[in-house]
């Protein structure tokens, strides 16, 4: 069977004359559908440029994705921005929701960019508040509620589009544990329910521990993999917690 | 290692480079000021305006709220400067350096800045000069031959103007260098950071509006409200100095358009001399003439009266220009208040005035109008145009006694027929010459068109030549107005410019640096904003909106952000340009529509709007494009 996400042969190098640093070094693995996967690694070793390239927010020097067998990095600005708009949700450390509008207003947005229909996304909009829990904020601006509620919202923000893959970039980096932990609750509630592929980026082995498989990255190369299997979540963090000793 | 010199001029370019606005408003603030002490000591104008020391006045005055408002925009754009900077400062702190050496650095800053400013400045301002000069003696109706000229005086007092302007500002900034130390500049950057945070403050929001959810409607909405409320004081400080830039522009266009075109229409002859006897004797008058100038075309003529002064009662009870002044407690005129008066208000002549058809159409003749029929019995009333709408229909359709006829009024007409006295004060009714001959002759006029303009010498032997001149009146004018019995237009309009332009130099100057201090001002700030509103494109181009969408969502942006203090500005422009155009008409007789110059103020305020809209366009853009590539 075909994998629903390819990547093949990465690299990603940053700098000019002289100076290049190997961000991804020659990156290869497959993503299937609906599958919640995790990278780890230490600071620098390339995780959030493997994000960015994988979500067409920046180029790759070397290699090729394929998206549902398309090769994104053959695809022009324009058409990659249509490609995020209609297959990608993002969720990111800091949230960033728009501090001019109100949370509800953030979650519009996808929906006003893919040029919805006033009344559908008022409609859409009332849904997945109502499923993230977070109906009584909505007319509120983001400094006005809990790190919590402005995470929730990202991830409505993210959701609210029904797309094919939520890329997460250290969304727990910002809260608190007892928050992070409902956060990570809620992804696996996402990846569950909706059959959403959710690519995370982390260095918390604790949100690392929701994930079905975790690739490791060193110096921008995958040097582990492990799954979850039918291991109970504690197991699996110990697994994480010695791989990464490793 | 790098000297604190290096350092400073490394921190120059940089300083450049990210504020680059403020380094052109600075060029430009140079470039004005040069171009305008230029015209202080310019030999050209001084010789073609005997009082230009009236000009060097009004430049003088104009300085001195230049210099203000040019180190108030130094001393704000270097507090930014500090702010901004105050991790950088206290980082040259915690490596040991003093406060005081901090400062020092900055003041080199300061000097390399003010010395890269000026040089390109006073070479634009030379070019500015010679446009500055085309318009000066465009005014004069003089050629003006472009040439090149730096005066030394000039340059020097650019340079200390320029100076003073940088150095008050750093005096100021100094008192803040010196009572800082490291954690207060690391805490101004957090108070920084802050501002941009609450720039969103409101209250909680109540539902979207519908129409919002369309295109960009609901993100430019949304930045545009939340800088409305984070700009506010800037806004109104920006609109101030728009509608000082407005009205200054108003007035500078009213006067302008006076001196283009009133002159003409006010004193529509070449010559004109008034004497009080009826019996016309200008013999030693067209005798200069004759030999100074030459004669194109002359008539003399006699002015009549019948004793009686119905024009001139009606014309003191009904005009604004008098009020109630002469109105009696029955509504009407009292010649007791007339005769009481003191202030200037004795315009008229003591009866009403006539002239003859023949003389009437000889006149025409010479400003190239068709000649008028009059029946026996009719009479056309010539009038100031400023005058007509005043009449009432009482007055349109009057009916004169003249001797035992009855002359009923043909028409009322208002070419410019130099009304100041000569063809009466304001009026003269033209009669038929047989009606004229029962009539008294009342005085008499020499009117001329000469082959050569001239002004100075000949004025002054005609004035020489004339005597009996007293007795002349000169109808409800203005302050503005030239009377005299001796008209030699070219020398009312030396006299009339030569105080009439200073005056529009100096509003033109003021308006239009305190135009370069207010964009540069709302430019500066809003590429500050850059940072802040990058994060939210950033986080619309990960969302998926294209580069082109983003790009024209800046331009919406950054254009409703220029237009407001500018439409703001235009409503209080419009009250003041309206109350001085109301002083302007009672001024100078000139029917100003003060809709006219705020509108045209407004179109070139526009172009430099314009050319500051686009620099802060492409350095906003920049800024936003510019750091993405290493954050991502």
């Amino acid at each position: 069977m075909e994998a629903y996400i390819k990547v093949e042969d990465v690299e990603k190098y940053y700098g000019s004359s002289g100076i290049i640093t190997k961000a991804v070094d020659r990156v290869s693995f497959e993503i299937s559908k609906g599958e919640f996967i995790g990278i780890m690694g230490e600071s620098g070793s390339g995780k959030t440029s493997l994000l960015n390239v994988l979500a067409t927010i920046d180029t790759a020097t070397a290699g090729h994705i394929y998206f549902e067998g398309k090769d994104i990095t053959k695809m022009s600005e324009d058409v990659r921005s249509e490609f995020r708009k209609e297959n990608l949700g993002f969720i990111f450390q800091n949230f960033n929701l728009l501090d001019t509008m109100t949370l509800q207003e953030n979650i519009y947005m996808p929906l006003i960019l893919n040029e919805q229909k006033s009344n559908d996304i008022i409609k859409r909009t009332e849904e997945i508040i109502n499923i993230l829990g977070i109906k009584e904020a909505g007319n509120k601006y983001p400094y006005q509620v809990s790190g919590g509620q402005q995470q929730r919202c990202s991830c409505a923000r993210a959701l609210v589009n029904n797309p094919k893959l939520i890329l997460a970039d250290e969304p727990t980096g910002a809260l608190d544990p007892q928050n992070s932990e409902n956060l990570m609750e809620l992804l696996l509630e996402i990846n569950k329910k909706f059959k959403t592929t959710i690519l995370m980026v982390t260095h918390d082995s604790f949100s690392a521990s929701y994930c079905n498989r975790i690739l490791f990255l060193e110096n921008g190369k995958i040097s582990y993999e492990i799954y979850r299997g039918a291991r109970s979540r504690e197991e699996y963090l110990g697994a994480i917690l010695d791989a990464q000793k490793a | 290692m790098l000297s604190k010199n290096q350092l400073a001029r490394r921190n120059v370019k940089t300083a450049i480079i990210r504020e680059p606005v403020y380094f052109f408003t600075m060029i430009l603030i140079a470039a004005l000021m040069f171009a305008f002490n230029s015209l202080f000591f310019s030999e050209d104008v001084r010789r073609a305006c005997e009082t230009a020391s009236v000009l060097a006045v009004f430049l003088g005055i104009a300085s001195v709220l230049i210099v203000m408002i040019t180190a108030w925009l130094i001393q704000y754009m270097m507090r930014q400067s500090l702010k901004i900077r105050s991790r950088e400062f206290g980082l040259y702190m915690l490596f040991g350096m003093k406060g005081t050496e901090v400062f020092q650095i900055f003041r080199k800053e300061t000097v390399f800045m003010v010395g890269m400013a000026y040089i390109p400045g006073i070479l634009a301002g030379e070019l500015l000069k010679q446009f500055l000069m085309v318009i000066f003696f465009h005014m004069f109706r003089t050629e003006y031959v472009l040439k090149m000229d730096f005066q030394l005086v000039t340059v020097c007092l650019t340079a200390t103007l320029y100076l003073f302007c940088y150095l008050a500002a750093l005096l100021k900034v100094r008192k803040q260098f010196s009572k800082m130390n490291i954690r207060q500049l690391n805490e101004m950057e957090r108070i920084n950071e802050a501002d941009e945070k609450i720039s969103g403050k409101k209250k909680q929001r109540k539902r979207t509006k519908k129409w919002l959810l369309k295109g960009n409607r609901l993100f430019l909405c949304r930045a545009i409200e939340s800088e409305l409320y984070s700009m506010r004081k800037i806004i109104i400080f920006v609109m101030s100095l728009l509608v000082v830039s407005i009205s200054g522009s108003a007035v500078a266009m009213m006067y302008t358009d006076y001196q283009n075109h009133q002159i003409d229409s006010e004193y529509p002859f070449d010559v004109m001399i008034y004497h009080q006897a009826p019996k016309p004797e200008f013999q030693r008058e067209k005798d200069i003439l004759e030999s100074e100038t030459g004669i194109q075309e002359s008539h003399e003529y006699v002015i009549y009266q019948n004793g009686v002064s119905m024009m001139n009662e009606w014309l003191y009870t009904h005009l604004m220009y008098f009020g109630d002044r002469f109105i009696s407690g029955e509504g009407a005129f009292d010649a007791e208040k007339l005769d009481a008066d003191e202030e200037g208000y004795d315009v008229y002549y003591e009866y009403d005035t006539y002239m003859k058809v023949s003389d009437y159409n000889i006149l025409r003749k010479m400003l190239g109008q068709k000649p008028v029929k009059l029946r026996a019995d009719e009479y056309i009333l010539q009038i100031k145009r400023r005058l007509e709408p005043e009449l009432t229909n009482e007055i349109r359709s009057r009916t004169l006694l003249c001797d035992t006829k009855e002359l009923h009024c043909k028409e009322i007409s208002t070419v410019d027929f130099e009304q100041n006295g000569h063809n009466g004060a304001d009026y003269v009714l033209v009669i038929p010459d047989d009606a004229a001959n029962h009539m008294t002759p009342y005085y008499s006029v020499f009117a001329a068109s000469i082959k050569k303009q001239a002004a100075g010498t000949v004025f002054d032997k005609l004035d020489d030549a004339s005597s009996g001149n007293d007795g002349l009146y000169w109808g409800s004018n203005h302050s503005i107005l030239y009377v005299s019995p001796i008209l030699l237009k070219k020398q009312v309009e030396t006299e009339l410019k030569a105080t009439l332009v200073p005056f529009i130099f100096a509003f033109a100057y003021v308006s239009i640096v305190f135009l370069c201090v207010a964009i540069s001002f709302l430019a500066s700030h809003l590429i500050s904003t850059s940072e802040s509103n990058r994060r939210r494109y950033l986080l619309l181009e990960k969302l998926g909106m294209n580069q082109t969408k983003i790009d024209t969502v800046i331009h919406e942006q950054l254009a409703v952000n220029y237009l407001i203090p500018l439409c703001m500005a235009l409503i209080p422009g419009c009250l003041i340009a309206n109350h001085a155009s109301k002083g302007f008409i009672l001024a100078t007789g000139l029917r100003a529509v003060w809709v006219k110059y705020v509108f045209l103020s407004f179109l070139w305020i526009l172009m430099l709007y314009m050319i500051y809209f686009i620099l802060t366009d492409i350095f906003f853009r920049r800024n936003i494009h510019h750091r993405k590539e290493g954050n991502i």
